[in-house]
């Protein structure tokens, strides 16, 4: 049974749950309604909670189930997507941080769903591999080699070489000052 | 170092790569939520409301 304290939890997911099932679906529409499926569903298996764990990654996981199970079932509606980042875009104040990441949201695009999906998880999400494996139901090397070959790609794809580069932009010199 | 520096050989275009990512997921969480999340909210509070009163009609 879910305490009210995990109904507020679960409650306190709900962006996180949102932003997941965009970079899914890749539309808003259909993430709002993967969300709500997805609550549904967890509200109505209490039992399958595990108290002490990680009530993101087991809500993640019934959103992921829930929305490759009903894209197996219809026709997969494959479209642009719609500009889903763009928001952001909007606030980037730096010019040159502006370019980099129009160019960055192509490249992050053009991933395989499989390896934009596990940057977000991880690289965003703030997920373990251990968790985004049990999220995404492969085991955790598949995961790590997602993650590679997604970065690494990005990386070729924008040029990025970790040898000498020309950064203009502060807030990745800010970043790289940082690793 | 990155929260999610959770492998050897970590990369300055690695952490480039992060930071854009998680970019573009904040900016997601920042939109908030849609007024038809509020019914949802509801729903899971009502749940509560239901199992408190059926506690009480068990008592």
């Amino acid at each position: 049974m879910m305490t009210p304290e995990d109904r507020e939890e679960l409650i306190s997911h709900l962006p996180a749950l949102r932003a997941y099932a965009i970079s899914l679906t890749r539309s808003r529409a259909r993430a709002e309604d993967a969300v709500q499926e997805a609550v549904l569903k967890a509200l109505s298996n209490p039992e399958k909670f595990e108290h002490g764990t990680n009530m993101r990654a087991w809500l993640f996981t019934i959103l992921r189930n829930g929305y490759y199970s009903s894209r197996r079932r219809h026709t997969r509606e494959v479209g642009f997507a719609e500009g889903i980042w763009s928001a952001r875009l909007a606030v980037k104040p730096d010019h040159d941080g502006h370019l980099q990441m129009r160019d960055f949201i192509r490249a992050f695009e053009r991933l395989p769903d499989e390896q934009r999906e596990i940057l977000i998880l991880v690289g965003a999400g703030g997920l373990s591999y251990e968790k985004a494996a049990e999220v995404t139901g492969v085991p955790m090397g598949t995961v790590k080699s997602r993650i590679n070959r997604a970065r690494a790609r990005l990386a070729s794809d924008l040029g990025l070489y970790d040898g000498p580069m020309e950064i203009t932009d502060p807030i990745n010199l800010a970043v790289l000052s940082q690793v | 170092m990155s929260r999610n520096d959770q492998s050897n050989g970590f990369r300055a275009s690695d952490a480039l790569i992060d930071r854009n990512v998680r970019l573009l997921y904040d900016g997601l969480i920042e939109e908030g939520l849609p007024d038809r999340f509020k019914e949802l909210i509801d729903l899971i509070r009502a749940e509560d409301h239901q199992q408190d009163t059926k506690t009480d009609d068990d008592a």
